[in-house]
C-alpha cells in the first residue's frame, strides 16, 4: 500500500505486546475495529527484533485482514498507526487502544 | 439425437438410510480440479456482478457456519476470520476480472498468490492461515461454479433436492449440508467412522461413502439413486429403477416417521426394565438431532473441535462457553464431556515430527500429559461447569490406573486453585475412563474401583484388540465387532463394573448398529451413547425385546466361535425384530 499525499491527519506509535504478535486473531479484530471507521488506516512497522523476519519500513491497509496478516508483527516490534480523513483521531485512538490491551490476549 | 445414458450401478459402504434420487451437485474439493475457463468473459461488468453474488453467497456460508458452531468463542471464530479474509481479496479479484480474467481464474490466481505469500511468512502462526486462505479459495470457487452450472435449462438444485456428490468432505463442509436442499450424499472417499459419514447420520440425509468411480464417472446435472441402506449409487436410473427407488424411499420414510413418533416413549424393554439412551455429539446441532430423538443427555462430548489446525489452543472461557451452551441445552440431562482426543484420525497442535505409529503413539490422555497447559485449562472450565448441572469428566484413552490417578491428581490440583481464586466448581465431579484399550477391559475391576463411570468405545476397542486398522479400507473385512474376543472383554467389563456398582456406557458405531443391540442388552449393557440418527431405531428394538430374550442371545453368542458365525446367528435372530 503506498502512502496517499499529505501528511496523515493523525499518528500514533503503538508496541505489539501480545506473546504471540499480531497473528490471526488480533489482525482480525484490528480490521472489524479499523473498518467502523471512515478515515483511511495504515499500519507501517517501524522497528522489529532482531531475528523476528518481519521488515521495516512495510506499510499495510488496516482495513484488509490479509494484509495486516502479512505484516505479521512479531511481539515487541514498534509500528506507527496513520489515519487520512474524517474521523482520523478517534480512529487511532480506538486502535492504539488494541495494542495497549494487547488484543485481549 | 439425444443418446439415453447407460444406468450404471456403483457399489459403495451403506452409512444412513434413505432411498433417494436427485440431480448431481459435485461439490469440487480442490481448485485444481475446478475447470478454470480459459476464455476471457465477454461482458466484464456481468462478471464482476457473478464474482459479487458468488462472495455472497460465500459469506452467508461462513456466517451460517459461525453462528451454528458457536459465534466467536467457539470453532465459529474461525470462520468468522474467513469472512474477513474473503473481504479482503474481494478488490483484488475484480481488478483482475477488469483487465479481461474470467472470474473462477481470477479468484483462484488472487488466492493462490496470497497463501503462497502467508505461506512464506516469518511468523509460523500465520504461515499456517495459508490453509485457511486455500479454504476460501474452495469455497468462493464452489460458489462461482454453482451459480453457473445448467443442466439444459434447469441449474441443478433449483427446487429439486440435490445429491451431494464429492471425493470427500471435511467436518465443516458436511455440517454446512444441513438445512438445505439436499437429498443425499455420495462420497468416492471415507468410512462409516469418518467425521464426514458421522455428521451425515446425525443431519439424518441418505449417505453412501467408498464408492470408488463416482468422481471419474458422475457429471453436474446426471440423475443418481443412493439408497443409503444397502450402499448403492445409481448412475442414470432408468424408469423401472426410479421407480423402485421412489418406493423403498417412501416405506423408508414412512418406517422413519413412525421411529420419530415412538421418540417420546419410555425407552424400556417388553419386561420393564429401564435402558438410558444418550447422543454423541460433536457440534452444537448435533444436540438438537439427539434430543429430537429423545436422547436422555449426552454420553460422548467431543471437544476436539474446539481446536482448529494453526489457531491457538481454546481459552478457558472458550471451553467454558462451549460446554455452558451445550448443558443449557441440554435441559437438566446429563453432559459427558470427553477430555481433548487428539493423535489418531485428528491431529492435534503441537504434533512433534510424524509419529511412526499415530495410533500408538503421543495421543488422547498421553498428549494431555506432554502438553499440561492445555490439559490444566480445559480441567478448570469443565470443574467450573460442573457446578452448574449434571456434568461428567470422561478421559479417553486410559490403560492402567496410574492414569486415572494421575489425571484425578491434575483435576484436584485444578479445583484447589479455582477455590483459591474463589472461582465456584465442583471439586467432586465424576470422572469416568475410556475402555479402549483392552488392557483396560481385561483390568476393568481395578479401574472400576476407582472409577465413577466406564465408557466402551468400540471403535478403538475393536481396532486395538484385533490390530486392525479401522480406517484402512482393505481390512474391513477384518474390523469384527462381533468377534469372539470383543464380546468377552465387553461382558467382562460390564461384568467388572457392576460388581463394584459403577455404571458403563457403551459410545462406539457397534452401539448404533441395531443387529448388535439385543445383544449388548444381553451381555448387561443399560447405556447406550448413539450418533442421533441411530436411537430411533435402537429403541425399537430395546422397547420389543424382553430382558430374557436378548440374554438367552447374548449367551448363545458367547458360545460361537467366529464373528461369522456370530453374525450369522443375530441375522436369523435380531433382522425379524426390525434390525437394520
Amino acid at each position: 500500500m503506498s502512502a496517499p499525499g499529505g501528511e496523515p491527519a493523525a499518528r500514533r506509535r503503538v508496541t505489539v505486546v501480545n506473546r504471540q504478535g499480531i497473528h490471526a486473531r488480533p489482525a482480525a479484530m484490528l480490521v472489524q475495529r479499523a473498518r467502523a471507521y471512515a478515515c483511511e488506516l495504515a499500519l507501517v512497522l517501524l522497528q522489529a527484533p532482531e531475528g523476528s523476519g518481519a521488515e521495516p519500513g512495510t506499510r499495510v491497509d488496516a482495513k484488509n485482514v490479509l494484509d495486516v496478516m502479512f505484516l505479521a508483527a512479531p511481539a515487541g516490534a514498534l509500528l506507527e498507526i496513520e489515519a487520512h480523513g474524517p474521523g482520523s483521531e478517534g480512529a487511532v485512538e480506538a486502535l492504539a487502544a488494541l495494542f495497549a490491551a494487547g488484543f485481549q490476549e | 439425437m439425444p443418446v439415453t445414458p447407460a444406468m450404471v450401478r456403483l457399489t459403495g459402504i451403506p452409512v444412513c438410510g434413505g432411498s433417494r434420487v436427485g440431480p448431481a451437485l459435485l461439490y469440487e474439493e480442490s481448485p485444481d480440479v475446478v475447470p478454470l475457463p480459459d476464455a476471457p468473459p465477454q461482458d466484464l461488468e456481468a462478471e464482476v456482478g457473478r464474482l459479487r453474488r458468488a462472495v455472497a453467497t460465500a459469506r452467508g456460508e461462513l456466517e451460517r457456519l459461525q453462528s451454528a458452531l458457536g459465534g466467536d468463542a467457539g470453532v465459529g471464530g474461525i470462520f468468522r476470520a474467513h469472512v474477513l479474509m474473503l473481504e479482503g481479496v474481494t478488490q483484488d479479484i475484480e481488478g483482475e476480472i477488469r483487465k479481461g480474467i474470467a472470474a473462477e481464474r481470477a479468484a483462484a490466481g488472487v488466492l493462490h498468490a496470497a497463501a503462497a505469500r502467508l505461506a512464506r511468512s516469518p511468523n509460523r502462526l500465520m504461515a499456517q492461515r495459508a490453509q485457511d486462505l486455500v479454504d476460501v479459495e474452495r469455497r468462493l470457487l464452489r460458489a462461482l461454479s454453482g451459480a453457473a452450472v445448467t443442466v439444459g435449462a434447469a441449474p441443478v438444485g433449483a427446487g429439486r433436492p440435490v445429491v451431494v456428490v464429492a471425493r470427500d468432505l471435511t467436518p465443516s463442509e458436511t455440517a454446512l449440508l444441513e438445512g438445505r436442499n439436499v437429498a443425499a450424499l455420495a462420497l468416492e472417499q471415507g468410512g462409516v467412522t469418518s467425521h464426514s459419514a458421522v455428521i451425515a447420520k446425525s443431519l439424518g440425509i441418505a449417505c453412501v461413502v467408498g464408492v470408488s468411480g463416482l468422481m471419474d464417472r458422475v457429471q453436474h446435472g446426471d440423475t443418481l439413486w443412493v439408497d443409503g441402506t444397502h450402499g448403492t449409487v445409481v448412475l442414470h436410473p432408468d424408469e423401472r429403477t426410479r421407480a423402485e427407488a421412489q418406493g423403498q424411499g417412501e416405506r423408508y420414510d414412512v418406517f422413519e416417521r413412525t421411529l420419530l413418533a415412538e421418540s417420546r416413549l419410555p425407552c424400556e424393554t417388553l419386561d420393564g426394565h429401564k435402558v438410558t439412551l444418550l447422543a454423541n455429539i460433536e457440534f452444537p446441532l448435533d444436540i438438537e438431532a439427539g434430543l429430537a430423538r429423545g436422547a436422555e443427555g449426552v454420553g460422548l462430548y467431543r471437544t476436539e473441535f474446539l481446536y482448529r489446525p494453526g489457531q491457538p489452543l481454546p481459552t478457558e472461557e472458550q471451553h467454558l462457553a462451549a460446554y455452558r451452551s451445550t448443558l443449557e441445552r441440554l435441559g437438566g440431562g446429563r453432559l459427558t464431556v470427553r477430555t481433548f482426543d487428539f493423535g489418531s484420525d485428528k491431529e492435534g497442535p503441537g504434533a512433534q515430527a510424524a509419529e511412526p505409529n499415530p495410533a500408538l503413539g503421543v495421543r488422547s490422555l498421553r498428549w494431555c500429559f506432554v502438553h499440561p497447559a492445555a490439559f490444566h485449562t480445559q480441567l478448570r472450565a469443565l470443574l467450573r461447569v460442573a457446578a452448574e448441572g449434571d456434568v461428567r469428566v470422561l478421559l479417553p484413552m486410559v490403560g492402567s490406573l496410574e492414569e486415572l490417578r494421575r489425571a484425578r491428581a491434575l483435576l484436584a490440583a485444578a479445583a484447589q486453585e479455582l477455590e483459591s481464586e474463589g472461582l465456584a466448581c465442583r471439586a467432586d465431579v465424576p470422572v469416568g475412563i475410556m475402555i479402549e484399550i483392552p488392557a483396560a477391559a481385561v483390568i476393568a475391576d481395578l479401574l472400576a474401583a476407582e472409577a465413577d463411570f466406564l465408557s466402551v468405545g468400540t471403535n478403538d476397542l475393536i481396532q486395538y484388540d484385533l490390530a486392525v486398522d479401522r480406517l484402512n479400507p482393505r481390512l474391513a473385512g477384518l474390523f469384527q465387532p462381533s468377534h469372539p474376543s470383543i464380546l468377552r472383554l465387553v461382558r467382562d467389563t460390564l461384568r467388572a463394573a457392576a460388581a463394584r456398582g459403577k455404571p458403563v456406557t457403551l459410545c462406539g458405531e457397534m452401539g448404533g448398529h441395531s443387529i448388535y443391540t439385543p445383544l449388548l442388552l444381553g451381555l448387561g449393557l443399560r447405556e447406550f451413547s448413539l450418533t442421533p440418527g441411530y436411537i430411533p431405531r435402537v429403541r425399537r428394538l430395546l422397547r420389543g425385546l424382553t430382558l430374557d430374550r436378548a440374554r438367552r442371545l447374548a449367551s448363545e453368542c458367547l458360545a460361537l466361535a467366529t464373528a461369522e458365525e456370530v453374525e450369522a446367528h443375530l441375522r436369523r435372530h435380531v433382522v425379524p425384530l426390525g434390525a437394520g
